[in-house]
């Protein structure tokens, strides 16, 4: 047992190390044996150098399953401008708007094939309102369904950066730490982060909200 | 004259004599008759005895296939090894034996507990010994969860009238096995039928049809009793549940008029024209006639919440 929860913490380390678009610079606490960056950075191809992200906040995603509370993930947010941005319910998305970069970590506790994952986070953008046609949603939906499942224990990225003509890229890193890129405009910036910063789609995702709005 | 009444005395003899047969015939037959429909009657209850001796042996089975060993280690978050021998024990029991059954397992669960003696220093069990009685508790409360969730429908609506509106003597019981029916079938729509693309008519109709049973449970008009108390584990938490809150909400699990709307959606997300990858025009119609209808079924039970 001591062994193997010793192997899961080198495995998350060598992740916080060896993420590729996206890198974490390690924290002093931890969520389920993972732990919390305390800032993030992202290198896009073509960018000269890395964008440095503040830590907005974390948390366990856990979802209600009949009687047991089932553990999913753990999330970690990053913006480029945490001055900004609103802690509430009502401003947390709206404040998005400021922002012009931004990624999502998630750290699986359990495994959850690649359809599922695709569509939770397409009831969330529901949930939010957001237009399932746009074209850069659509795109983000597809790489999520048709990359690999979410390992347990494995991590996926997705890494968002907007320019100044609204331009929105995404590079969306599966488990496997395959990426891919893809390209739309506010709404995939804002719809993305919305899943978990926007109208929870369930009480699992309402929770942990409410933990990453405390920035904890 | 005389050969001629010899004839006439010969002959009403003879046809005399065959009546007498026919009598006797007909008598005789009417004794087989007795005699067959007695045999037929005896055939008929061992046939009955053979159908309850082979109904009760599939009882049994399905039992012991619910709590083998292998299907009972893993119960969270759903025991699936349980499903396959609750749902052919569902189909399989009686109304009465399904409640009562029930009654049964919702007493173990009160009643069973470590010996006084096994408690430690701190008054308290140890924790393995706690852990050991809870999942012998979780095992019959999985067991009252898989079958009341799978039970069909038809023996639903039985029981509800034979024990709600009829007044039987598990009445009580009767509310708690609609709880575990509903909350079990909510978990069922959100962890495999709305969690994965619905994208082919068998499973919308799925979805429908499970659905539906929620639905028709959170209309009845003694819904306000429906819930489910289980307040005796050794370490778990307890469980309490009712299928409204005291504001009348419900859970999102099997909030209907919400799980109405996202099935609906999925008909544009995922079952689009169908799916449908090969096939003849005919068949491809029929496909289509069918979506059109499940979309009418869905729109109906959407409009009866507003």
């Amino acid at each position: 047992m001591k062994f193997s929860s010793l192997f899961l913490s080198l495995a998350f380390l060598s992740q916080v190390a060896s993420a590729g678009v996206l890198s974490l610079e390690e924290g002093t606490r931890s969520i389920e044996g993972v732990n919390v960056a305390k800032s993030a950075s992202i290198a896009l191809t073509g960018t000269t150098s890395a964008e440095k992200l503040d830590f907005i906040g974390a948390g366990l995603r856990t979802k209600k399953v009949l009687i047991a509370n089932v553990k999913v993930y753990v999330a970690q947010i990053f913006l480029d401008n945490a001055g900004k941005f609103v802690r509430t319910n009502a401003g947390a998305v709206k404040s998005l708007s400021d922002m012009k970069a931004g990624a999502v970590h998630l750290t699986f506790l359990r495994s959850v094939d690649a359809p599922t994952v695709q569509v939770s986070f397409r009831d969330a953008l529901d949930a939010n309102d957001i237009d399932l046609k746009n074209k850069g949603i659509v795109a983000f939906l597809a790489a999520v369904n048709d990359g690999a499942d979410a390992q347990n224990g494995k991590s996926m990225n997705m890494s968002l950066k907007k320019d100044d003509n609204g331009v929105v890229t995404v590079i969306y890193e599966n488990t496997s730490g395959v990426e891919k890129t893809i390209v739309g405009d506010e709404t995939l910036f804002k719809g993305i982060l919305a899943i978990w910063l926007g109208e929870p789609a369930d009480s699992g995702l309402a929770t942990l909200r409410a933990t990453i709005l405390k920035g904890e | 004259m005389k050969s001629a009444l010899l004839i006439a005395s010969a002959l009403f003899l003879l046809v005399g004599c065959d009546a007498i047969d026919a009598m006797k015939a007909t008598k005789d037959m009417k004794s087989a008759t007795n005699s067959m429909n007695a045999k037929m009657d005896k055939t008929n209850k061992g046939i009955e005895e053979t159908n309850e001796s082979v109904r009760l042996q599939k009882l049994i089975l399905s039992k012991n296939d619910m709590l083998d060993d292998k299907n009972t280690v893993d119960l969270e978050p759903v025991a699936l090894g349980m499903i396959a021998g609750a749902k052919k024990f569902g189909e399989t029991a009686t109304t009465e034996e399904l409640i009562e059954y029930t009654r049964v397992l919702l007493l173990k669960i009160k009643d069973q507990r470590p010996d006084d003696s096994l408690r430690g220093p701190d008054g308290k069990f140890p924790a393995n010994i706690a852990a050991e009685y809870d999942h012998k508790k979780l095992v019959d409360l999985n067991q009252i969860y898989t079958i009341a969730g799978f039970c069909p429908e038809q023996k639903v609506a039985q029981i509800i009238e034979e024990q709600i509106y009829g007044g039987g003597l598990y009445q009580r019981t009767a509310y708690v096995f609609l709880m575990a029916r509903v909350q079990f079938l909510g978990t069922y729509m959100q962890e495999t039928l709305l969690a994965e693309p619905m994208d082919t008519v068998k499973i919308m109709n799925e979805a429908i049809v499970r659905l539906g049973s929620i639905d028709a449970i959170l209309k009845t008009p003694f819904k306000n009793k429906i819930k489910m108390e289980i307040n005796t584990f050794i370490a778990k938490d307890p469980i309490v549940v009712s299928l409204y809150d005291e504001t009348g909400a419900m859970d999102d699990s099997w909030n209907a008029p919400k799980l109405w709307k996202k099935v609906m959606k999925r008909f544009d997300q995922d079952l689009k024209d169908g799916n449908i990858v090969t096939g003849s025009s005919v068949k491809t119609d029929a496909v289509l006639n069918e979506i059109a209808r499940l979309r009418a079924t869905v729109q109906n039970y959407l409009d009866s919440w507003n």
